[in-house]
């Protein structure tokens, strides 16, 4: 994405980022086939592939593919039943799903070429939304007024606990906005430093071995990020849900 | 003779497969300290985004009841309050992490019977 323009060196990391449709150049509606919805669709195929295809064989010596899947599923399994309890297992389907998802979304964003979903708020604040508007209705359904109790510390004293209120209340209305910024500031910041370093590189021509060793070195980093902000993702869900399950303090 | 040749042959492989259990680390290692960074990260991005949803849930109320400065300082101050409630609850939920290792390796001797079946919770627990 650099060129080498009259005035020296122009990068533009951020290009990357830019949400076309896939055909022609029309507005874009919500309606319309963009990068964004293509790389989503791509990696719902690979999810299927992995966790449908990989374990049709269902063998009891699993091959690779089945491995992993199994390996995944019991990965979250596993997280939810440590994190948010055992009766949190009735809604492993939820989180098995988002998991996946941003899973497969983070790493194929990886992918030279392609564009990551996850690194548009508007992504990460609508899964965020959703696990927070279930939770919140999950908690209402199943504690009724009970629920709001989570806001009302009772082990503090009396005269603080209205003020305490306030505060549990906008701690409540954060989570989801530092929920979604978490996953997609990271995948964000990590493509940028790499396209940085690949407009380095780009100038440099063939002297550009530090740029190279920089760019696989931050790729390994962002590989590992991929997972982690998968994982981290996916464990705040899980206390988000324990917080609606149980929220007596 | 030939019997307790087989026998002392079973026995190694069984301290073989004892062994390589006890190391084996399936997935990532959660304990590592660079996958630790997310909790740090995890506090830092709540305290801004307590202080950010301070600043614009105040801002809005202001603008709609025509008081600019007031509600908006209170609004503030509440968020940042918000996002320190938040990063206290991370260190607990880490230090109580903590507490479950550092007490489940000191009873690990006894516990190496089950330890086939905990394995796998313990290391979860440990990465919250």
């Amino acid at each position: 994405m650099a060129t080498e323009a009259g005035d020296g060196l122009v990068i533009r990391p951020m290009d990357q980022f830019i949400v076309k449709p896939l055909f022609g150049d029309g507005p874009l509606m919500w309606y319309t086939p963009s990068n964004t919805s293509l790389w989503m669709a791509f990696s719902l195929i690979a999810v299927v592939l992995l966790l449908v295809l990989g374990t049709a064989r269902r063998a009891h010596v699993p091959g690779r593919m089945q491995m992993i899947a199994e390996l995944s599923y019991s990965f979250v399994f596993n997280m939810v039943r440590d994190v948010a309890g055992r009766d949190a297992l009735k809604y492993f389907p939820l989180i098995m799903s988002i998991f996946v998802f941003v899973l497969f979304c983070n790493v194929l964003g990886l992918v030279p070429m392609s564009f990551t979903p996850t690194s548009h708020i508007a992504v990460t604040a609508t899964l965020a939304l959703a696990v927070f508007l279930s939770v919140t209705v999950l908690g209402f359904v199943l504690h009724g007024f009970g629920f709001l109790r989570l806001f009302w510390i009772s082990s503090a004293p009396l005269p603080l606990r209205p003020v305490l209120a306030v505060i549990e209340v906008m701690s409540y209305f954060v989570r989801p906005v530092s929920h979604s910024i978490r996953l997609a500031g990271n995948m964000m910041a990590g493509h940028a430093m790499i396209k940085v370093f690949a407009a380095f590189a780009g100038v440099l021509g063939f002297g550009a071995f530090l740029p190279i060793v920089t760019i696989s070195a931050v790729f390994a980093l962002e590989l590992l990020i991929a997972f982690i902000q998968a994982y981290v993702f996916t464990i705040l869900t899980c206390v988000y849900l324990r917080d609606a399950l149980h929220p007596a303090h | 003779m030939k019997n307790t040749t087989q026998s002392r042959r079973l026995s190694n492989l069984g301290d073989r497969i004892k062994s390589l259990q006890t190391n084996e680390q399936p997935g990532f290692d959660r304990d590592h300290p660079a996958n630790q960074a997310h909790v740090a990260w995890r506090m830092v991005i709540d305290l801004v985004a307590g202080i950010g949803v301070g600043v614009a849930v105040g801002f809005g109320l202001d603008h709609l009841f025509g008081t600019l400065p007031v509600l908006m300082v209170i609004f503030t101050l509440t968020g940042l309050a918000a996002g320190v409630n938040l990063m206290l609850r991370t260190a607990k939920e880490v230090s109580s992490a903590e507490r479950e290792k550092s007490s489940e390796s000191d009873g690990a001797n006894p516990g190496q019977s089950t330890g086939q079946a905990d394995r796998g919770t313990r290391g979860d627990a440990c990465g919250n």
